[in-house]
């Protein structure tokens, strides 16, 4: 039962929660909401018992924080019950750091940077299945795209979930070819997820329990995309193996993607796949340990995914790999529509500026509505020189990777499962 | 937020807030109020249960200007109470706090509201309960207010339960949002009816045992009566004999403007000054005004005259048609006698309003099959919908579409959002399934509050002690002043017979009008030039034109509609009664023709043909029927029913002088303006329709 909520996690979202418009009194960051929580454990509080006055007074006392201010943020329980409704009724779910349904590899591998609550939509269950996180930087070519889509496809094939992380061509290309495939698809965006979701394929593929999107921001939370977004983090935190797409050497990476990467080499099974000369973040993680993949060798990739039983015998190497007949399963499937558009990451989704209410105005009057039917919903945007010529992927050479400890899982069979400690090459 | 041991000292800071704001200094606090004050002040939730007039205002203003002083921000306040509101705002003022409203009426003021709020100038924020399903409400209200709301009012508090005897589907919401509300805020929920089931159920969703103040409902200075009038004629005459009589002034309530308009333009005719209460917000803020000055004896409304209108001096309350329950009709009566000694509600009722009661029973709620049908095309599209988009797509009402959207909107999860514009699909559309036994308990509900009502009617022991039962006020006494108590016999209510008459005539030379569409109700609905822009061209467009009677006004209009039915032509009288109108109102017009009629049908040509030779006019039959479409009356919506006709006629021959077009039976009027853009097309200078009865589309 997420709803109601917690008097923890209501705190919680008291605490640090936007809710827009905040100037005076700034919700907590991570690091001073640390700070509150170590404070409280210390002296045998929860976070619920703030709402007693005496009990915020010694908080805010001892931690430095500032009686005005807590006072403040904790005063804001009316405004915060308008707000709750609202997302109820858009069918988010909320889930505060202490709540038991937060998700373990979250807490876990993020531990003090984890998000205090997460938003999220969609069926829950999704974050204890296997999954791949199928990520990169801002601007990846179309090859890097197509190498993506397949992957998704074959995650899907093999029951595995794909996770995408943040606004750009490629998650796009990793959630529309999941849900395409019939998979199940986890994507971690920073900000409201209830507009993307009302997206044809996914509403459907939400309603159908594989679609879940995720954010450690409220909502109504406007703010620009910050320094650090823990997107790419939680992202790898979610999965049992990444597939690291490379872009091109002047990629921007907003999400922090390589970063999240490279902490997570010594847990995770990461692969990289470049295209054409692999760019210094591919180089790093290789050289850090993760696996290159050197074509869209299909065969290869459905190690991946290979059932337990073959996989967990050990070391199988390349040769040893049955051919398999790849049926391109997503042939049958209309391609991805090139006109997957353009969203910046954007804050913009309740926002209403002036073009919105002409907008509104028009929908109103019947004269034009948002999007047509059979328009695809421009969502991302198409990056300068995606439609440079693919380069012949330069073989780096293939390493064996020795398995790594998944006692942080073990709890999940997924690891287990898939067999990631083997070596793949 | 405040301890109990300061608590005595606020209440003396609140009595003299009290005694400044009724300006006299022996001022003390009814009981409860203070009660009620210092849950608020407290933190805490109340509810509060009493009459119109007992000072429900006093309690939430005092404990705002208490909360504000302590630092909280300013108080919501939800009401769908738009009247109110402006007292409201006076009380405020008299705390010197300063309250604000944001309803349809003010949207000039918004901007200002706003910039108010980011600055903390609002002590109190009052808006409506539809309001909330505004995403602005959010982006532009809540995110304002730097301090967090600082108190929740929610007023008409019994909407929270279904038990409730209004159902407003917004206050489900409102339902949600005090739930999720944590612990440690102060609400304070107000209503002036409720029983006690209501009482327990709404106390119960607020959260179990939080404290109520109840009193007495009983209003001693009200003298009920119960008029057995049925004919609308004695109805009309009865009000024309004895509201000159009455002192003071009152509203008199019906149930349709259609009725509003008679019964006002009937009581002008008699030289009493009565007006008529609805239309734009603008114009019924003119008439409230008026009515509170005194420079009007009476106000015929619908119940748009909302329950928020204050006028102490009020004196008499008069139902031409029965309200849907005897809770309602205990509020309206109420509002007469609040700061009299002598007030007066009369009760009559006809036989419509049964009908007109069970019309709003059936429409209450949509049905599962409606539901489907709308979900259905939304989940089929990429993006949204608007309402006329939805109306091209399916047969129904664009206000039974727009019902159906709200009630599944406001379900959480929703399967439906309005978004950026139009009506979005959700993840929860496909399968979804309206509760189905909760419709059906809120439509027993509201069976047995008609016949309640009912039993009210045929009451023969004391009206006002009826009242206070219904309502579970515990000290139920006979009153002695009602017309039951008094033994008052019937005959004694008879209005005079010439007068009966006079309402007869009056009735019978009513001009009714057709109004004609500027507007197609969409684009594209045929490939014909008339339709290529939404607008209708002024030089397609019909002129003014007339009809000579309504349906169901118990007189010729019953009659038109029988003998259509069962006749093949229409009776001398009916005839004569249509040309003298013609005769009275048309001139200039040497040319008449009419609409063709369906196969077999013989009515509306020998109409034409009579009013022809009668008033030697050139009759022409300028166009027939294709055979395309449907019957209009099978049609739901506009578009549906502009589309039918759209294509329904041909022109055969066209005619360039003035041409008066005939029609039996007027609903919606596409018929008339379709067949009328068609001759205008084909070069007649102009077209002015005239039909027989007008039938609008609930009857
Ligand atoms: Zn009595």
């Amino acid at each position: 039962m997420i709803w109601p909520l917690s008097d923890d996690t209501n705190t919680v979202l008291l605490l640090c929660a936007w809710l827009g418009g905040e100037d005076v009194y700034l919700p907590l960051e991570i690091r001073e909401y640390n700070t509150l929580e170590q404070w409280l454990f210390q002296n045998g509080y929860r976070t619920g018992n703030l709402i007693q006055q005496s009990c915020a007074e010694a908080a805010a006392q001892a931690t430095g924080l500032g009686s005005d201010r807590l006072t403040a943020l904790l005063s804001r329980s009316i405004t915060l019950g308008f707000y709750l409704e609202e997302w109820q009724r858009k069918d988010y779910w909320i889930i505060g750091r202490g709540d038991v349904h937060y998700p373990e590899r979250v807490r876990q591998f993020l531990q003090e940077s984890a998000p205090p609550v997460l938003f999220g939509m969609g069926d829950r269950q999704l974050l204890d299945q296997s999954a791949t996180a199928v990520i990169g930087p801002d601007q990846v070519m179309e090859s890097a795209n197509q190498h993506a889509r397949e992957i998704a496809e074959l995650c899907a094939r093999h029951d595995r979930t794909a996770i995408a992380a943040g606004k750009q061509t490629l998650s796009a290309a990793v959630v529309e070819s999941g849900l395409l495939s019939g998979g199940s698809v986890i994507w971690v965006i920073q900000g409201p997820v209830f507009g993307e979701s009302l997206r044809k394929l996914f509403r459907r593929a939400k309603a159908a329990g594989k679609f879940l999107m995720l954010s450690g921001r409220s909502p109504a939370d406007r703010r620009p995309l910050p320094q650090e977004p823990e997107v790419g983090r939680i992202a790898v935190a979610l999965c049992d193996s990444v597939m690291y797409v490379d872009g091109t050497e002047l990629s921007g990476d907003r999400y922090c993607v390589e970063d999240a990467v490279y902490s997570v080499l010594e847990q995770r099974n990461c692969f990289v796949r470049s295209f054409g000369q692999a760019t210094a973040a591919a180089e790093r993680l290789t050289h850090g340990g993760a696996n290159p993949c050197i074509e869209v060798e299909m065969a290869i990739h459905e190690e991946l995914f290979e059932d337990r039983a073959e996989i967990i015998q050990g070391e199988l190497l390349e040769d040893d790999h049955p051919d398999h007949e790849i049926e391109p399963a997503y042939l049958e499937i209309p391609a991805p529509s090139k006109d997957l558009a353009s969203i910046e990451e954007t804050e913009e989704e309740d926002c209403e500026t002036e073009e919105m209410a002409i907008v509104e105005e028009q929908a109103a009057s019947g004269s034009g509505k948002l999007q047509q039917e059979g328009i695809q919903l421009d969502l991302f945007e198409q990056i300068p020189g995606n439609d440079r010529k693919d380069e012949e992927g330069v073989n780096t050479g293939s390493s064996k990777k020795e398995g790594a400890d998944d006692s942080d899982n073990s709890s999940r069979e997924s690891s287990e499962e898939y067999g990631i400690q083997g070596s793949l090459f | 937020m405040s301890s109990p041991k300061n608590l005595s000292t606020l209440k003396d800071v609140a009595t003299q807030y009290l005694r400044d704001a009724v300006g006299r200094q022996d001022a003390e606090f009814r009981d409860g109020q203070w009660e009620s004050i210092a849950q608020a002040v407290s933190g805490h939730r109340v509810l509060v249960v009493q009459r119109t007039g007992w000072g429900k205002t006093m309690v939430y203003t005092i404990a705002t200007r208490l909360r504000r002083e302590e630092g909280a921000g300013p108080s919501l306040m939800i009401s769908p109470l738009v009247a109110l509101m402006r007292n409201q705002e006076l009380a405020a003022e008299s705390l010197n706090l300063t309250a604000r409203r944001m309803t349809s009426d003010n949207y000039d003021d918004w901007a200002d509201i706003y910039e108010e709020l980011e600055s903390d100038d609002v002590d109190i924020l009052m808006i409506t309960p539809e309001r909330l399903a505004n995403t602005t409400f959010f982006s532009r209200v809540l995110s304002k207010i730097k301090l967090g709301i600082g108190m929740l009012i929610i007023d008409e508090a019994h909407c929270i339960s279904d038990w409730g005897h209004d159902f407003r589907p917004d206050y489900q919401r409102i339902r949600r949002i005090q739930k999720l509300i944590p612990e440690g805020a102060a609400i304070v929920a107000t209503t002036a009816t409720a029983n006690n089931r209501v009482v327990e159920d709404v106390q119960k969703e607020l959260g179990g045992d939080i404290p109520v103040t109840r009193g007495s409902l009983i209003r001693h200075s009200l003298k009920l009566h119960n008029l057995r009038l049925a004919d609308p004629r004695e109805r009309l005459a009865w009000l024309a004999e004895w509201i000159p009589r009455l002192p003071g002034s009152g509203i008199i309530y019906v149930l349709t403007r259609k009725d509003a308009d008679l019964v006002a333009e009937w009581l002008e005719s008699q030289k009493i000054d009565a007006q008529a209460y609805y239309g734009n917000a603008g114009e019924r803020d003119k008439l409230e005004r008026a009515l509170l000055a005194n420079e009007l004896k009476v106000l015929v409304a619908t119940i748009a005259l909302g329950m928020g209108f204050d006028k102490k001096d009020l004196t008499f309350v008069i139902h031409y048609q029965r309200p849907g329950s005897v809770v309602h009709y205990y509020q309206q009566v109420g509002r007469a006698g609040r700061g009299v000694e002598k007030a007066y509600g009369f009760l009559m009722w006809g036989n419509e309003d049964e009908q007109i009661a069970d019309y709003f029973l059936d429409n209450a709620f949509p049905s599962q099959d409606e539901i489907n049908q709308v979900l259905e095309v939304l989940e089929d599209v990429e993006g949204g919908l608007t309402v006329p988009e939805i109306m091209f797509q399916i047969n129904l009402k664009g206000s039974r579409i727009e019902k159906i959207l709200k009630l599944a909107s406001l379900e959480s999860p929703a399967p439906v959002i309005y978004e950026m514009g139009a009506w979005v699909a959700t993840g929860e559309a496909e399968g979804f399934e309206i509760a189905q036994e909760k419709i059906e308990r809120l439509r027993k509900i509201r069976n047995r509050e008609k016949e309640q009502m009912r039993e009210y009617m045929d009451h023969k022991g004391c009206l006002m002690a009826f009242l206070q039962r219904a309502l579970d006020d515990k000290n139920v006494a006979e009153c002695g002043k009602c017309g039951n108590c008094r033994k008052i016999p019937n005959q004694f209510y008879q209005p005079k017979a010439e007068l009966v008459l006079e309402a007869e005539h009056f009735m019978g030379k009513r001009k009714i009008f057709i109004y004609p569409n500027q507007k197609w109700p969409a684009s594209n609905l045929s490939e014909h030039e008339i339709h290529e822009s939404e607008t209708i061209k002024p030089e397609y467009r019909a002129k003014w034109g007339f009809v000579l009677c309504r349906a169901f006004d118990g007189n010729l209009g019953d009659r038109i509609l029988r003998e259509r039915r069962l006749q093949n032509q229409y009776s001398d009288e009916v005839v004569s009664a249509f040309i003298a109108m013609i005769k009275k109102r048309v001139s200039k017009f040497q040319f008449i023709t009419y609409v063709p009629p369906h196969e077999g049908k013989k009515h509306i040509p020998l109409l034409a043909e009579a009013v022809a030779n009668e008033l030697d006019l050139n009759l022409i039959t300028t166009a027939s029927r294709t055979g395309i479409g449907e019957r209009q009356s099978a049609q739901k919506n506009p578009v549906q029913r502009a589309r039918n006709a759209a294509e329904a006629f041909v022109i055969d021959y066209s005619v360039e002088a003035p041409t008066i077009l005939i029609d039996d039976l007027i609903v919606s009027g596409w018929t008339l303006t379709t067949l009328a853009a068609q001759l205008r097309y084909d070069g007649c200078h102009a077209v002015l329709p005239a039909a027989l009865v007008k039938r609008t589309l609930s009857e």
